[in-house]
């Protein structure tokens, strides 16, 4: 449907929902919500600088931008998926916040945010996620593909793996994920 | 295949992955993992749900240390992410404010 010249005039985006429609949709969030926000918030807490934030406080900072309006939450844009861009960016201020506070150098030319501390942290981090499938080698194969980079379709024919295969694979990863989100008995 | 010169970039990307998973996965995994851990499930969920109603309540309170957080946020003047949680949920109080203070002094 074309939309006509006065159409265009009169339209205004959509507000953002406000600090009491963020508040609301936090009460309403199911305990399956929980977790997936609790695993989300301990997956992040794990790129952090050593010693730096817990993930109870990145959730409760993420949250609070969300709820104070620092952070607006996009119309459209699912409340939890929301949350998960904010602890992002909120991981990403941190290693900033760190670097400043101890005069870290960066590599020159790599960014604010990279620095050989971020890259050990990041690799321990990484150890850590691959020593939880280490007795499930078609999991590791993914995973070594996420870290790479791959979509899924590459994943597959990198590895000569099926669809179904892949699926139960990714499917494996995920429950676990959610299971030490619960647990957090990461070796 | 892991990229060995570039962990941080791996670990973004598979973060951002396991992301996804977490956010698409069916209800029915969840739950399961939710049944699986039991009574443990049963408490971490009240401690995130606790925690979600602390940060509504410190919102809606629009406390000083809120405030004070908000205007040093950025400048540097902060520590990590302003004040801590516990600190911006004590000023709500006096008396927790002035515990978790007088905790703080004699570290030093």
């Amino acid at each position: 449907m074309a939309i006509t010249q006065q159409q265009l005039k009169e339209w205004r985006p959509p507000a953002a929902p406000s600090r009491r429609d963020v508040g609301a949709a936090l009460e309403a969030l199911s305990a399956e919500d929980l977790l997936r926000l609790l695993t989300l918030a301990r997956q992040r807490a794990r790129s952090l600088p050593p010693g730096a934030m817990s993930w109870r406080d990145l959730l409760h900072e993420a949250v609070l931008r969300a709820l104070t309006g620092a952070r607006p939450w996009p119309n459209g844009v699912p409340l939890l998926a929301f949350l998960a861009g904010v602890m992002r960016s909120l991981c990403d201020e941190q290693w900033r916040h760190h670097r400043r506070q101890d005069h870290v150098p960066t590599l020159h030319g790599s960014g604010d945010v990279f620095g050989p501390e971020r890259a050990c942290a990041a690799a321990e981090a990484l150890a850590a996620i691959q020593r939880l499938f280490a007795s499930d080698t078609t999991a590791l194969k993914v995973i070594d593909g996420l870290i790479s980079g791959m979509a899924a379709e590459e994943i597959r024919c990198h590895y000569d793996m099926t669809a179904v295969e892949y699926d139960t694979t990714r499917r494996r990863i995920r429950r676990t994920m959610l299971r030490h989100g619960l647990t957090w008995s990461w070796p | 295949m892991t990229r060995k010169d570039a962990p941080r970039s791996g670990l973004v990307a598979l973060l951002d992955a396991l992301e996804q998973e977490v956010l698409a996965a069916p209800e029915d995994d969840v739950r399961d993992a939710l049944r699986e851990a039991g009574r443990s499930g049963d408490i971490i969920c009240h401690e995130v749900r606790a925690l979600l109603n602390e940060a509504i309540a410190v919102s809606e309170d629009g406390s000083a240390a809120t405030r004070w957080f908000e205007t040093c946020s950025g400048t540097g003047l902060d520590q990590p992410f302003g004040v801590s949680r516990e600190l911006r949920t004590g000023a709500r109080s006096h008396s927790h404010a002035r515990a978790i203070l007088a905790q703080g002094y004699r570290r030093h």
